[in-house]
């Protein structure tokens, strides 16, 4: 199942040493983990853009997370 | 007396970078794009959107990487990823860009593998920062 973007950014924001920054400009926000490795989301829509589960699979790929944990935060 | 900009020198280089568009299963009428060298995901609204989009994701990664001092190279998808590209560019039909792009053609596509050349310019200043300014090029395009 897709998600918005505020759901991913608040499970984001929920764990330890994660924060998600909005650039000043272009479509993507930066989502950056404990040790400072970023990872990019799309954001063309804003808070409403639609995530796809290939989105997600990836970004917790990219940190090392359990992606059936990470959508029980959604 | 140095001139402002006078002391920058343009050093130039090129990323190939693979990128993967299908089809959004889970948001009908999207594209998902994966960048497999970096294993960054994005999406769009049309393909051409897609295109847009996943250039943007992989221009914001290398230039957080290179100004870490992070090896991008460290980011590759899983294999799975690659042998899926592996079937598209062998078995696949190729296909120009400009027809990537005409209105209507990626109706009946179920994927495309398109490899970019992302050009990195690197302004390096005197005093050691630098600037990275990445730039899209087509490379090699196929299809199923």
């Amino acid at each position: 199942m897709p998600a918005r973007l505020r759901a991913i950014k608040q499970a984001i924001e929920s764990k330890a040493g994660f924060s998600v920054l909005e650039p000043s400009s272009g479509s993507h926000w930066k989502i950056f983990g404990p040790d400072g490795k970023m990872y990019p989301i799309p954001a063309y829509n804003g808070l409403k853009t639609e995530i796809p589960d290939k989105y997600i699979a990836g970004m917790c790929r990219a940190f090392g997370l359990d992606p059936a944990e990470f959508k029980k935060l959604l | 007396m140095n001139m402002p900009g006078a002391s920058y020198g343009i050093e130039p280089r090129v990323c190939p970078l693979w990128v993967l568009f299908k089809p959004t299963e889970d948001v009908p009428g999207h594209w998902t794009a994966h960048c497999l060298d970096l294993d960054v995901v994005s999406i769009g609204t049309t393909l051409s959107h897609a295109m847009g989009m996943i250039v943007e994701a992989a221009e914001i990664t290398l230039q957080e990487d290179l100004q870490q001092g992070r090896d991008p190279h460290d980011r590759k998808a899983p294999g799975k990823y690659w042998d899926e590209l592996s079937r598209i560019v062998t078995h696949g039909q190729r296909v120009s860009f400009s027809e990537i792009l005409s209105p209507g053609a990626s109706k009946n596509w179920k994927a495309l593998a398109l490899q970019i050349n992302l050009r990195l310019d690197r302004a390096r200043h005197v005093e050691g920062q630098e600037i990275t300014t990445p730039m899209m090029e087509p490379a090699e395009l196929a299809l199923s």
